[in-house]
């Protein structure tokens, strides 16, 4: 990577990282396109890598809270089990179309992610500490 | 697995079946189905379904990522710069709990949601 390209990466995962911090919203919602449009990776990569940053993120979301006191899994043993047959089927038809295909897929995920930040995020939830924002990834 | 019925396992693998295959479409955690589903459909207390929904991203990331490298006809991951991304995004995570102190969440949802909408615009551009 020049360096350039390793500043820019810098910057972007900081951006992400906030956003996730902050929201519980961003992580792979803005590495990806970030990716495509300032370091010229295709569609297809960037997804990929942004899968293996989101990765270690969860795990350490997760010990963090085990550390917090033991929680109830029992649903998601099956939930993570299909999901991840489920994630296989979705790369491998990623991996099949084309990039300007799959980049209408991703807008299509920016539009609703968009509308529901701007039109639906005025109700208050419950008051939650900025660590439990790691949802979204 | 106890207290899972077959409805509440239906359920599970409903949402698994949406979240992962958006993951592995779309290069994203799921959590964005996850959480909200868990606290409609599975009853759960918001603090639980972050908690779930964080720990099924684990095997569907992984399964995101070995189908990115290995099902394509060349790897489709990028391993140098997830490595620069992962350092970044822990650095930024306390820079983000520390504005979302000082700013209105409602104004940076609103800025999140222009600025998800422009990244729209410009991908859809040829």
């Amino acid at each position: 990577m020049t360096i350039v390209e390793i500043a820019a990466a810098l910057l972007i995962g900081i951006v992400a990282g906030a956003v996730s911090g902050a929201l519980g919203v961003g992580g792979g919602s803005i590495m990806v396109p970030a990716m495509v449009l300032f370091l010229g990776v295709d569609q297809a990569t960037a997804q990929g890598t942004s899968l293996l940053v989101i990765l270690p993120t969860a795990v350490a979301g997760v010990a963090s809270h085990f550390r917090r006191g033991s929680l109830d899994f029992s649903p998601t043993w099956l939930l993570g089990l299909v999901g991840a047959a489920a994630a296989g089927a979705g790369a491998l038809v990623a991996l099949r179309i084309n990039e300007s295909q799959l980049r209408v897929f991703f807008a299509i995920f920016l539009i609703v992610l968009g509308c529901r930040e701007i039109f639906f995020s005025g109700r208050k939830g419950p008051e939650e500490p900025e660590r439990e924002r790691m949802s979204d990834l | 697995m106890a207290g899972l019925t077959g409805k509440r396992a239906a359920i599970a693998a409903g949402i698994g079946l949406a979240a992962g295959f958006s993951s592995g479409l779309l290069g994203i955690g799921g959590g964005i189905i996850m959480v909200p589903a868990m606290g409609a459909f599975l009853a759960m207390s918001h603090r639980r379904t972050v908690a779930n929904s964080l720990f099924a991203i684990i095997p569907i990331s992984i399964a995101g990522v070995g189908f990115y490298y290995f099902a394509g006809s060349r790897p489709a991951v990028r391993v140098d710069l997830a490595l620069v991304l992962a350092i970044a995004s822990v650095l930024g995570a306390p820079l983000g709990a520390a504005i979302v102190y000082r700013v209105p969440e409602r104004a940076l949802r609103i800025g999140l949601g222009v600025v998800a909408l422009l990244a729209a615009f410009r991908l859809l551009l040829p």
